[in-house]
């Protein structure tokens, strides 16, 4: 069949002139769109990558007053239009967006912490969180281990994180952590004994964790 | 340790489960306005202040916003609402004042304009039935209860905010021409978009959803497809406020219709909606009008506005959907110079479905894109494809140049672009905005 598109949809062709919903272009589209600067394309990029990276920060930050949610995900895509031109594989953007992300909150946890000095602007504290039809329980030990996490150094609470609540496998983290896979293993290593060591002096937590009736580190 | 690893899992994922209950569906829609509001964006166009004077920055930003909102508050005249004015196509029908809030419907066969003082035309097929219900000095909200528009929207600035609402579908209109269907009785939403872009967002949309320049969305309870490369609005139809009145930009109400520039299925409105009003355009068509002559004879000297209008009065998909791949490229040139550039557009892609043709074709389409539709990224991509059509072509190193200038803004693919060119053409009309562009080594 001859040509009837531009360039960029010709892979995406299923049958003539109809396509399914999503997939209008791939990334590599995108990343040219972005570029040179198209609407659609900055409106494509947000609305595919908007869900994973509030959710990577949601879930390294926890549930927080002092944090606005909706400010962190912006910050996190003009950082990433910022740094476009240093994305060298247009193929490879959902890895760049997460690191990008990690460190986005990366930085709001330092930041946070930096200013722990002056008075009004008091360190975060972990309200209750304000779900209907969540077990008393499980909401508790949701807010424990984000008080837990709040003692660990940043880039150890950033990659525990992203292991355990965000369930990514060791070369994700590392990638979006930007380091090798053994410095990431170390990381994560010295995080769990951390938490762990955190934890046994917590009562919620403890419980959690003791299940069978073992609890080593 | 394992043990450990095990145990920290199964608490992770119960503190997942209560994270997500905890997310807040404004995030997304609050960062995405923000992210959307914000001016146009490009690579290299942000620096992120260094952090140690973040601080600083913030607050002088803040007095800067503090003396502005003062400034907007008690110095600044505001500026008044648009307003706009009705205009029935019958002959002698006086222009009558719009009202905000107040349904209008065209009476009889004849469409009905709505013109805005700042430029804008919404136009109404008969049947359709709509209301303007909000105006401010950047656009306004239209609600459409039933039948077909079409609207070609001024941007006046990048602040400019229209939006259009039909049964539970809102769109966004990011872009400057377009029609939309409303079928409260079969809950279809049919948008094509001819120039531009908007954001639509309603049920079965898994999220808001980008339609651009030439795309097709249909949504109904039953089906939602996005359509490629042959939005095609049908005929005008006779009596058209905007055929009457001369304006060649303000075409007629063509419906959302997709007519397929396949040869097989030429002709053939693919809705039910679609072909009724393209039905509507064929059978405005009077017979006892005399003979005007066609667009072919008017290409051919050089009347190419007047060539335009035939071939739309004669209905330019049908036009398209008949002409030979030689007729293709004089209607692409008669609406290139016509100021049409998305019928342009058209009648190329035609060219290259139908007849396979390659290399200026793609050259035109990357003409047309950056020196008429504005879209520099579509343009480049065209520019490209000739290059890989047509590597040796006459307009190589016209095509590979035009890229550069494209791509200039971007300093890691402007320089790559600029390698290639010099290394193709060392001396060519390029060569110097080229050689600007390569950082010594």
């Amino acid at each position: 069949m001859p040509l009837s598109a531009a360039p960029s949809d010709r892979n995406r062709e299923t049958t003539p002139n109809v396509v399914a919903l999503p997939g209008v272009r791939d990334d590599v589209a995108l990343i040219t769109g972005l570029r040179a600067g198209e609407t659609w394309a900055r409106a494509a990029f947000f609305d595919r990558y908007a869900p994973d990276v509030e959710r990577i920060l949601r879930r390294i930050l926890g549930y927080e007053m002092h944090t606005d949610m909706a400010d962190l995900v912006h910050d996190t895509f003009v950082q990433a239009i910022a740094s476009l031109e240093r994305l060298r594989d247009a193929a490879a953007v959902r890895g760049w967006i997460h690191a990008i992300a990690a460190h986005t909150a990366y930085r709001t946890i330092r930041a946070r912490r930096a200013r722990r000095w002056l008075r009004f602007w008091e360190p975060a504290l972990i309200p209750e969180v304000a779900v209907a039809d969540v077990d008393p329980d499980v909401r508790e030990a949701y807010r424990r281990t984000y008080q837990v996490l709040d003692g660990l150094p940043a880039d150890e609470r950033v990659a525990f994180a992203l292991r355990y609540i965000d369930e990514m496998d060791l070369g994700e983290i590392a990638e979006a952590c930007r380091v090798s896979l053994s410095t990431i293993k170390r990381r994560l290593g010295r995080a769990e004994a951390r938490f762990a060591r955190a934890a046994q002096r917590d009562d919620v937590l403890c419980s959690w964790l003791k299940e069978g009736g073992r609890w080593t580190t | 340790m394992d043990d450990l690893k095990s145990q920290l899992s199964r608490l992770g994922k119960t503190v997942a489960s209560v994270s997500d209950e905890t997310a807040d569906p404004a995030t997304l829609q609050n960062a995405r306005r923000r992210w959307l509001g914000a001016t146009a964006l490009t690579a290299g166009a942000i620096e992120s202040p260094p952090r140690r004077r973040a601080l600083w920055v913030s607050l002088a930003m803040a007095a800067c916003l503090a003396c502005g909102v003062l400034l907007w508050t008690f110095a600044l005249p505001r500026t008044p609402a648009i307003s706009f004015s009705v205009v029935s196509g019958n002959a002698g029908a006086p222009e009558a004042a719009g009202a905000v809030g107040q349904w209008v419907a065209p009476e009889s066969n004849a469409p009905l304009d709505l013109r805005f003082s700042e430029g804008t035309v919404v136009t109404l097929t008969p049947g359709a039935r709509m209301r303007v219900t909000d105006t401010s000095p950047r656009g306004a909200t239209l609600l459409i209860e039933r039948g077909a528009i079409h609207a070609a929207i001024t941007h006046r600035d990048v602040d400019t905010r229209w939006s259009l609402q039909a049964g539970p579908f809102e769109v966004r209109v990011t872009g400057t021409a377009f029609d939309a269907r409303w079928d409260p009785t079969t809950e279809t939403f049919e948008l094509t978009m001819i120039e531009g872009t908007v954001v639509v967002s309603g049920p079965r949309l898994p999220s808001e959803r980008v339609v651009v320049a030439g795309e097709q969305l249909v949504v109904s309870s039953t089906r939602m497809e996005l359509r490629t490369g042959g939005a095609v609005p049908v005929p005008v139809p006779s009596g058209s406020v905007a055929s009457a009145s001369g304006q060649p930009g303000l075409a007629a109400p063509s419906a959302a219709a997709l007519a397929d520039a396949a040869p097989a299925s030429s002709g053939a409105a693919s809705s039910g909606a679609a072909s009724s009003v393209a039905a509507a355009g064929v059978a405005a068509v009077d017979p006892s009008r005399p003979q005007e002559p066609g667009w072919k004879a008017l290409a051919r000297a050089g009347k190419h506005r007047d060539a335009m209008e035939a071939a739309e009065s004669s209905g330019f998909s049908g036009e398209m959907a008949r002409a030979s791949a030689a007729e293709l490229m004089s209607l692409a040139d008669v609406a290139r110079f016509a100021g049409r550039p998305a019928r342009a557009r058209e009648a190329l892609l035609a060219m290259r479905r139908r007849f396979g043709a390659r290399g200026s074709s793609a050259f035109l389409l990357g003409k047309i894109a950056t020196d008429q539709l504005g879209s520099p990224g579509e343009a480049a991509t065209w520019f490209e494809t000739y290059l890989q059509e047509e590597p040796g072509g006459a307009l190589a190193e016209q095509a590979l140049g035009r890229v550069l200038e494209i791509r200039k803004r971007d300093a890691g693919a402007g320089r790559l672009v600029a390698e290639r060119y010099l290394a193709r053409y060392p001396n060519g009309a390029y060569a110097a905005l080229a050689r600007s562009l390569v950082v010594p080594r």
